[in-house]
């Protein structure tokens, strides 16, 4: 995907011009009936260049931005707006994945990826850094680390 | 030109590579030289050449600081033919030392973090590793106060060990001791110079602890709270 666009160039056209990009040149279908802000954010989506996309909700000079990674395009056939499914980063020692896993438990998210991530049966849990509980319900945002033992050996 | 007190405590798979690596960094640096001090009760034999850098045989403390004074004259080399435990510890570690940790057992790893906590400067890296995987785990402590978590804090393993230090262990319990891939030990090694040019060299210190796994082909390091 190496084209990209930003907010300013997209807003410059007209909606039949954006309706055409979206059937001849970038194969997005399903929201070409849209308003044309809906076809803009839809491009800015898969196609977004940098910061433009959320730039005009910005008061005053951008001095950082921090951006996590949560939605995997799991559908991408489906209607605009239900192709993404929320995922959780969930590690355990070099392992790492995003999952599908928002409203399981710590626990549930153990049993599941036990296999995956070598997730060891004791291994306590950690949401965002701090230590929580195996009843914890997982949330949007949520940064899930298992901890793994350290290495015993080295001599 | 600053001079940094270093111990590396442990000349086996781990401390042998990572010495070599370390000293010729510091020795051909610009701005950085060290006093070393090598520390280790152990002796290199037969076994232990497929995974240890030695010229001959001996106590490991001692033959390694004649390998490196030869090497690199710039640095300045001492050794301790001693396993640590908590009443030599003293000979060891002193206040603003660099600690390079390569042992081989959670009873030592305890016992030296433990004896950090009470230091006001002191930066400890400590590695570790399984078959085929490991870990490094930087503790830092500045004018008392903790920057990065002590190496108990996230492990249980270590502040409960179920092991014995090498002075415990009769000789068949460390005849017996479990095979290590050479480049398991090389993994930790590396990992600790990495640890060692960004907190000492780079001082930054947010990523604290860092996993990875040869069979995976990954690494992941991280950001760990002081509670």
């Amino acid at each position: 995907m190496g084209q990209t666009f930003n907010r300013a160039e997209l807003e410059e056209k007209t909606k039949e011009q954006l309706v055409r990009m979206c059937v001849d040149e970038l194969g997005i279908v399903g929201i070409t009936k849209k308003p044309k802000e809906d076809i803009v954010n839809g491009i800015l989506a898969l196609y977004g260049a940098d910061t433009s996309a959320i730039a005009k909700d910005v008061k005053g000079p951008v001095t950082g931005i921090e951006f996590t990674g949560q939605s995997t395009l799991t559908k991408p056939g489906a209607p605009f707006g239900q192709r993404a499914t929320t995922t959780i980063h969930v590690s355990c020692g070099a392992s790492s994945g995003n999952f599908p896993v928002e409203g399981k438990t710590v626990k549930e998210v153990g049993d599941f990826l036990r296999e995956v991530l070598n997730v060891d049966r004791l291994s306590t849990g950690l949401v965002n850094g701090k230590e929580v509980g195996a009843d914890y319900i997982l949330q949007n945002g949520d940064n899930l680390e298992f901890l793994k033992p350290a290495g015993k050996k080295g001599c | 030109m600053t001079k940094l007190p270093i111990t590396i405590i442990g000349l086996g798979g781990v401390g042998s590579i990572l010495a070599e690596r370390l000293c010729r960094f510091l020795n051909y640096s610009s701005d950085l030289t060290a006093d070393i001090l090598l520390v280790d009760g152990d002796t290199y034999e037969q076994k232990n050449y497929e995974r240890q850098e030695f010229t001959r045989m001996g106590n490991k403390a001692d033959i390694k600081t004649t390998e490196l004074q030869m090497k690199f004259s710039e640095l300045r080399f001492e050794s301790y033919d001693a396993f640590i435990n908590e009443t030599n510890i003293i000979e060891a570690i002193r206040e603003g030392d660099i600690v390079f940790l390569c042992v081989d057992n959670h009873k030592t790893r305890m016992i030296i973090s433990n004896y950090c906590k009470n230091l006001q400067n002191v930066t400890l890296i400590s590695g570790g590793n399984e078959f085929t995987d490991g870990n490094v785990q930087i503790y830092v402590r500045k004018e008392g106060k903790d920057l990065t978590p002590d190496l108990c804090a996230y492990h249980p393993e270590i502040a409960n060990p179920d092991d014995k230090l090498p002075e415990e262990m009769s000789c068949e319990e460390l005849s017996n001791s479990d095979p290590q891939l050479y480049f398991t030990n090389l993994g930790v090694a590396t990992l600790m110079c990495w640890s060692f040019y960004n907190v000492v060299v780079k001082e930054q210190y947010e990523r604290s602890e860092v996993y990875f796994d040869i069979l995976s082909m990954t690494t992941d390091a991280k950001i760990r709270i002081v509670k």
